[in-house]
């Protein structure tokens, strides 16, 4: 056809697009806020009051310990805690983790400095298809979660369960210095023999091997953080068969002499070399601040 | 020339009918606000129940953890609960005795998910069932999993709160759980209050005997509880026998089946006011407000006259042995002879074994299965039986010992239990499901034991 009429033609479709097309709307903002805007709120107990005061305000942590979908593992079986040990958690880990840190450093700026701002609670353990369970989590010096705050005691009959409470504190809170600034790389060289199948070992096995607990044979990450929360704690399946401390462990790798004791020498040297060199702390002195706050708490 | 006019014009009549407007609001309330609206209609509606709810809890038969699914039996529980204020629920379970009789409050929110939710988001006995750890759960469904309930649900009504009544339903976030919300009388408030659902819960498993008659309205119906929180009724209606399974749950005020028993005209949706008569051995219920009785019997209503063949002679084709994971019930106790705790130099107890021809010469055995370190075994002291039992007219099954193997301990476990399977009066065997029985002593049916064939 002629290209006046195509012309035409293209004018009339511009034209009726004009007129046509989407009238943008005036912008009315809103006059209520979005559902659930600022997050979830409830009547403050005494629960809620005492994290405020004792941690918030001091450290500037933050403490979930109602259910929030999403937040844990998903899509996973796990239960929140029960309230009536939400306090008692936090008292325990303010006395027998978090003290001995101050008294050693001299002030409660270390903690308020490296401390994970949010920590979350669950009530079981959170258990993985191979048939092992997640005791802590933790995530790049943000976060820390603490499981199994149901089984939570302080009696003297339970000091094994309360023991395991404090290795897996100071085995994420390792986790968190050394994600802040990592550790000799020469450490991870120390060993070989990581391996993912750690947990169809012995944790008497491991020592024998040079790894402090068989979950430090999961990674070198793992291995130093082990090393750290054993010494300051005491680790798993000792000889009494619980949880003892450091030198009765080290008993079990061998005299010295052998290779596993050595080996684990090793790695305490470089710790204890990491703490002072890193943060200037003295790690047999806060040993020691640590194993008298736990056995004074014991009731 | 007139084509193009025409194109240009229908363009132009399409266009003028495509006027874009952006209107997501429905009756003038925009997503947020009905969000809103429904959440606060919510809160109101669990807050204002003046007496309370009865929490009804089905589950599917599937529990999740780490993404995986895990098959197994499914289940019902009952609670009470009272949502006292904005955020504290305060609830009674009939998952145990003791979660019956002692009030426990926790804390419980609503909150907009993908939909309305209801979060009971502290610790309770709701999650007791839900709970990973099976030494606290009792779930049969593997470390890892509970029982398939669920503690964050969400409202599943497909009506507002207010159109749908007395109730509201509920469907879990994890496990697809079913759960319904029933308002409570002040009767029932009172009843669980009071500590009620203990006794009802009791009154259940008061009678001793297996085989239990419940006599309502000149109708004999024999009920069996069984271990998966269901009861199979059955009865005969001329000359028909009819057999029905169903689920329970306890309250304060009775037992509530969640399917009703249907005979002809007659509706059975529960046994209310249990009450036992520990002189008598008579238990009270009331059906559709009409007296009946529960009492203990000996033999049952309608003897399976085949089932002693059938249960041995299964075993003995397939070359198969029935096994009982907690050996003889006696008088009300499981285990009752503690033969779970056996140790022997064999290794641990795993399970108790009935084992046709295991002799060529022939004899059965009737045999502990142990574990020792990383492998199953036999254990080292046993009973011989004669191979095949004796099978009576009257359709009992009679076992003769030949012999032991090996010195049985007097008064272990294994004593005891021969002592039970060797009674002369012999046993009924009753078929519980394709693969299981139930094997009970004939002479006052309050011995039992409960096989079924292992993987």
């Amino acid at each position: 056809m002629r290209l006046i009429t195509k012309i035409i033609a293209l004018l009339c479709m511009g034209t009726l697009a004009g007129l046509t097309s989407c009238k943008k709307e005036k912008f009315t903002p809103l006059t209520t806020p979005p559902v659930g805007l600022g997050g979830d709120s409830w009547q403050k107990d005494s629960i809620d009051i005492f994290i405020h005061d004792s941690l918030t305000v001091p450290y500037n942590v933050a403490v979930y310990y109602k259910w929030l979908p999403g937040q844990l593992d998903f899509p996973s079986d796990i239960t929140p805690p029960d309230a009536a040990k939400v306090i008692p958690i936090l008292k325990a880990l303010l006395n027998v983790a978090y003290a001995p840190y101050n008294q050693q450093t001299g002030t409660i700026e270390f903690l308020r400095r490296y401390l994970p701002k949010a920590l979350e609670l669950a009530g079981s353990a959170e258990y993985l298809p191979n048939g092992a369970r997640f005791l802590g989590q933790a995530e790049g010096g943000t976060s820390m979660l603490l499981y199994e705050v149901n089984s939570f005691s302080r009696l003297k009959a339970d000091s094994n369960t309360f023991k395991q409470t404090m290795h897996t504190m100071h085995h994420e809170f390792g986790h968190i210095l050394h994600q802040n600034v990592l550790y000799p790389v020469s450490f991870k060289t120390i060993s070989t023999g990581y391996t993912g199948n750690w947990y169809n070992i012995s944790d008497a096995e491991a020592r024998q091997m040079g790894f402090i607990t068989s979950y430090a044979q999961a990674a070198p990450d793992e291995d130093f953080v082990e090393m750290v929360s054993s010494m300051l704690s005491g680790g798993p399946n000792g000889p009494s068969g619980g949880y003892d401390e450091y030198e009765k462990l080290l008993a079990q790798a061998g005299g010295p002499g052998s290779t596993g004791y050595e080996t684990i020498k090793t790695k305490e040297a470089v710790v204890v070399d990491y703490f002072q060199r890193v943060w200037n702390i003295d790690f047999y002195a806060l040993r020691s601040k640590c194993r008298v706050a736990f056995v004074n708490y014991l009731q | 020339m007139k084509r193009i006019l025409i194109y240009i014009l229908a363009a132009m009549t399409i266009g003028a009918g495509c006027r874009k407007t952006v209107n997501d609001t429905i009756g003038g309330q925009t997503p947020d606000q009905r969000i809103a609206a429904a959440l606060a209609a919510y809160q109101k509606k669990l807050m204002t129940a003046p007496y309370g709810w009865i929490f009804v809890e089905s589950t599917t038969g599937t529990a999740f953890n780490q993404g995986v699914s895990q098959a197994g039996p499914k289940t019902v529980f009952g609670y009470f609960m009272q949502f006292v204020d904005s955020n504290k629920v305060l609830m009674l379970s009939d998952f145990d005795t003791s979660m019956a009789t002692t009030a426990k409050t926790s804390s419980y929110r609503i909150k907009e998910l993908t939909r309305p939710a209801l979060i009971f988001d502290t610790y309770n006995y709701l999650h007791v069932p839900c709970d990973p750890d099976p030494s606290i759960s009792k779930s049969p469904f593997g470390t890892g999993y509970g029982w398939g309930t669920d503690f964050e649900y969400s409202f599943s009504d497909s009506t507002v709160p207010t159109d749908a009544g007395d109730t509201i339903r509920l469907t879990g976030n994890l496990n697809n759980a079913s759960g319904v919300l029933i308002k409570a009388t002040q009767q029932q408030r009172d009843a669980y209050l009071s500590g009620a659902l203990r006794g009802q819960m009791t009154g259940l498993v008061s009678i001793l005997e297996y085989f239990k008659r419940l006599s309502i309205g000149g109708i004999i119906y024999e009920m069996r509880i069984n271990a998966d929180k269901t009861i199979t009724f059955t009865w005969t209606t001329a000359g028909q026998t009819t057999s029905q399974t169903v689920y329970y749950y306890a309250t304060g005020t009775g037992i509530v089946f969640t399917t009703p028993i249907t005979n002809g005209a007659l509706t059975i949706t529960g046994l209310d006011n249990l009450s036992w008569d520990a002189v008598g051995s008579i238990l009270s219920v009331s059906v559709n407000g009409q007296h009946g009785t529960v009492v203990g019997a000996t033999a049952p209503l309608s003897v399976d006259i085949n089932a002693p063949r059938r249960w041995w002679n299964y075993a003995n084709d397939n070359r198969l042995y029935w096994a009982s994971l907690s050996g003889f019930h006696v008088n009300g106790k499981d285990d009752a002879f503690g033969i779970r705790n056996l140790v022997t130099d064999s290794g641990y107890f795993y399970h108790l074994a009935y084992f046709p021809r295991f002799f060529t010469n022939p004899a059965d055995a009737f045999i502990p299965i142990m574990v020792n370190v990383d492998h199953l075994t036999i254990n080292d002291y046993f009973s011989a039986a004669s191979s095949p039992p004796t099978y009576t007219a009257g359709g009992r099954i009679v076992f003769n010992e030949l012999g032991t193997v090996g010195t049985i301990p007097p008064g272990g476990a294994v004593d005891n239990s021969d002592a039970v399977l060797y009674n002369p009066a012999g046993f009924y065997l009753v078929q519980t499901g394709p693969q299981s029985y139930d094997m009970v002593l004939a002479s006052n049916a309050r011995s039992w034991i409960s096989w079924f064939r292992p993987q």
